[in-house]
């Protein structure tokens, strides 16, 4: 069984960039538009990896991260962070926060498999 | 990358300039709001990193660039100034640009990127130091910091006061001894009025500046509430006070934006009233008998009598029994808390409405009128002071105190009969003037002074109105008429209720400015306290 990735990004664009990348590497996507939405759904989809964008319109990336971390499913599911290269202080925040790791935007397909592969790897088995 | 993504972007991207540049418009209206910056943020930020992912390396530059200014903006390091918006909604140009040429690759673009980004960099100058008033006409310019000429305008109002106080030892010694000093000192007065007048001027800078980001605002909500509109600028060289000038902007830009949201019909309910599709939205400025006059006209419904009504009965402030006329009756839609918009609109904005306007409006020693016909459309009149430094003035006497009203606010003078008096039950007195009742305010107990005589049939009333409104003030005695230069009550004495200002007599005395906006406004807000309970300041230390 292929792993369950949840992406949490408003931009339409982004997200069909990260669904496409990712279903080339087999891995089974569910989409969420915002912070929200997502912390409404996540129990249900299960993930085994979360891709979130940091910065989201009404509750950001960061937020969003502090607040999973409180549901005890979720205290070792790896989160990724979707930053800019400038962002130097939201990875910061997003450690603190509880994020596994950060991608860097603009990254290409191969470069994000790469990293979830990683990350799924060392994951810890639940 | 696929064709699918590619199109998925410019769908979006083009959304985000849009939402960027409607920012920009709400941000003018609204400069300080911390919702509308961190939107606009998202915007450039989120166009950054799709641009980035994508490949479109010169929106991705820019929008780079871009964030960094509105990151200056979100710190407080630059305000959002006329010249910074500018160079917002310039920014959104470029975008739109940048994005279309992203999707059709021309040979050649439009856009000097590095010159585009070189705008946004010099943004620090846009805050920091005195802004230069511009002072461009047809010939030579040259750029002076505001501060200096208002200092020179100072001095030249000083210098007014110091003549007509030799003036008036002149006309003190009597005809024996005046002969060729009177003559000297008429000539003298008549140099002084003209220094006045000409350095006033110096400060006089054309209203294009303000029509000049107009044809953009009314484009934009034009598109955004499905209008087709002309917009129609005349008079741009009208002349007026620089702070007149950059006061009025915010007011002038609602009453375009209500006018094509609001005034405008949508096109095919234009067509199916036998019109042009097209509105039309006509803006112009003229000078007449010491005012600056400003129209906003629209083509379209015009207001609905029967819905303003209805909507005072039901807010409040209008009992179904009373009778009004139109005039009086459109006067409401600058209340606050009352709009007939049925919706609250992206474009309109919220708590942002026409009381604002007039308040701002009488806040300049100005006023906004409506001229309105069913199905043929509205007229908004705004009357403006060529200047805020000067008024004209009536002086008149409460006691042993001279107080000054603006003489473009009374409507006229009246001795009171005792028959035309009357104490309401809710302890408002009022003044019964050619079958109008009318609010009567004592100014000695709004001011804490002792009047002469506490006999209103002793005194006389003067009549002010603004707005449609008329208020009666009870004063001892009217004095002379004559121009005053305003100095502002805060920075010299505390801020007084009922009261907008000082000025210096030629005699040397200080004279205090009747507020009537102010008088208005607390005299339909609480009633009561203007007729039962003293004034809780006095005048005691001037």
């Amino acid at each position: 069984m292929s792993a369950r990735i949840l992406i949490v990004e408003d931009s339409p664009t982004m997200r069909k960039l990260i669904r496409s990348a990712l279903e080339e590497g087999g891995y089974r996507v569910a989409e969420s538009e915002d912070a929200l939405q997502a912390l409404a759904v996540v129990q249900e989809v299960a993930p085994d990896l979360v891709i979130t964008d940091v910065n989201m319109p009404d509750v950001d990336g960061i937020s969003m991260v502090s607040q999973m971390r409180t549901f005890p499913a979720f205290r070792s599911v790896p989160i990724l962070m979707l930053t800019t290269e400038s962002s130097e202080e939201a990875k910061e925040r997003g450690r603190a926060a509880g994020a596994t790791g950060w991608i860097t935007k603009p990254f290409d397909p191969a470069q994000l498999r790469e990293v979830v592969g990683e990350v799924l790897s060392v994951r810890a088995p639940r | 990358m696929s064709e699918d993504v590619r199109r998925m972007f410019f769908v979006e991207a083009a959304e985000l300039v849009r939402q960027f540049e409607q920012g920009v418009l709400r941000l003018e209206h609204e400069p300080t709001d911390r919702e509308t910056l961190d939107r606009m943020f998202r915007s450039a930020h989120t166009l950054k990193g799709l641009s980035g992912m994508l490949r479109y390396d010169r929106i991705a530059r820019f929008t780079h660039n871009l964030e960094d200014f509105l990151t200056r903006l979100r710190k407080g390091e630059l305000a959002v100034t006329p010249v910074v918006s500018d160079k917002l909604l310039a920014a959104a140009d470029v975008l739109g640009t940048l994005v279309a040429e992203a999707r059709e690759a021309p040979a050649t673009s439009r856009v000097d990127l590095d010159e585009a980004i070189g705008m946004l960099g010099d943004g620090h100058g846009a805050s920091v130091g005195p802004r230069p008033v511009d002072t461009a006409t047809d010939g030579g310019t040259l750029r002076v910091a505001t501060e200096k000429v208002d200092r020179l305008v100072d001095l030249v109002g000083e210098l007014a006061v110091s003549q007509s106080m030799v003036a008036e030892l002149v006309a003190r010694i009597g005809p024996a001894g005046q002969g060729p000093l009177q003559a000297a000192v008429t000539q003298m007065d008549r140099h002084v009025r003209e220094l006045q007048e000409r350095v006033m001027n110096v400060r006089m800078v054309p209203i294009q500046h303000v029509f000049a980001r107009l044809p953009r605002l009314v484009r934009d909500v034009a598109q955004a509430a499905g209008r087709r509109v002309e917009l129609e600028t005349s008079g741009e060289t009208t002349e007026l006070d620089k702070s007149v000038n950059e006061r009025i902007v915010d007011a002038l830009t609602h009453l375009v934006r209500n006018a094509v949201d609001h005034g405008i019909e949508a096109p095919e309910e234009r067509q199916r009233a036998g019109k042009d599709p097209v509105g039309r939205v006509k803006v112009g400025a003229y000078h007449q008998g010491g005012n600056v006059h400003i129209e906003v006209s629209d083509d379209g419904r015009g207001l609905d009598a029967d819905r303003i009504r209805a909507k005072a009965e039901a807010s409040g402030l209008l009992p179904a029994t009373v009778v009004v006329g139109e005039r009086e009756l459109f006067a409401f839609i600058f209340r606050p808390g009352f709009s007939t918009a049925e919706r609250v609109s992206e474009i309109s904005g919220r708590g942002v409405g026409m009381d604002i306007v007039a308040r701002s409006i009488a806040a300049l020693g100005g006023a906004i009128s409506i001229r309105t016909e069913r199905g043929r459309g509205t007229t908004f009149h705004v009357t403006l002071p060529l200047t805020l430094a000067i008024l004209e003035g009536q002086c008149l006497r409460v006691g042993d105190g001279v107080y000054i009203v603006p003489l473009a606010s009374i409507v006229e003078c009246v001795r009171p009969r005792a028959s035309d008096l009357n104490v309401l039950l809710n302890g408002l007195e009022t003044l019964t003037l050619r079958r109008e009742v009318l609010p009567l305010i004592r100014l000695h107990r709004l001011l804490g002074v002792e009047p002469s005589s506490l006999e209103a049939t002793d005194g006389l009333m003067v009549i002010v109105e603004r707005d449609g409104q008329k208020v009666a003030i009870l004063v001892d005695e009217l004095l002379a008429q004559q121009q005053v230069v305003i100095r502002s009550l805060e920075t010299n004495y505390r801020k007084m209720d009922g009261l907008a200002g000082a000025t210096i007599l030629g005699d040397g005395s200080v004279a205090l400015i009747v507020d009537v906006p102010g008088l208005l406004a607390s005299s339909r807000a609480k009633p009561d306290r203007l007729a039962t309970a003293p004034s809780t300041t006095t005048g005691g230390n001037l």
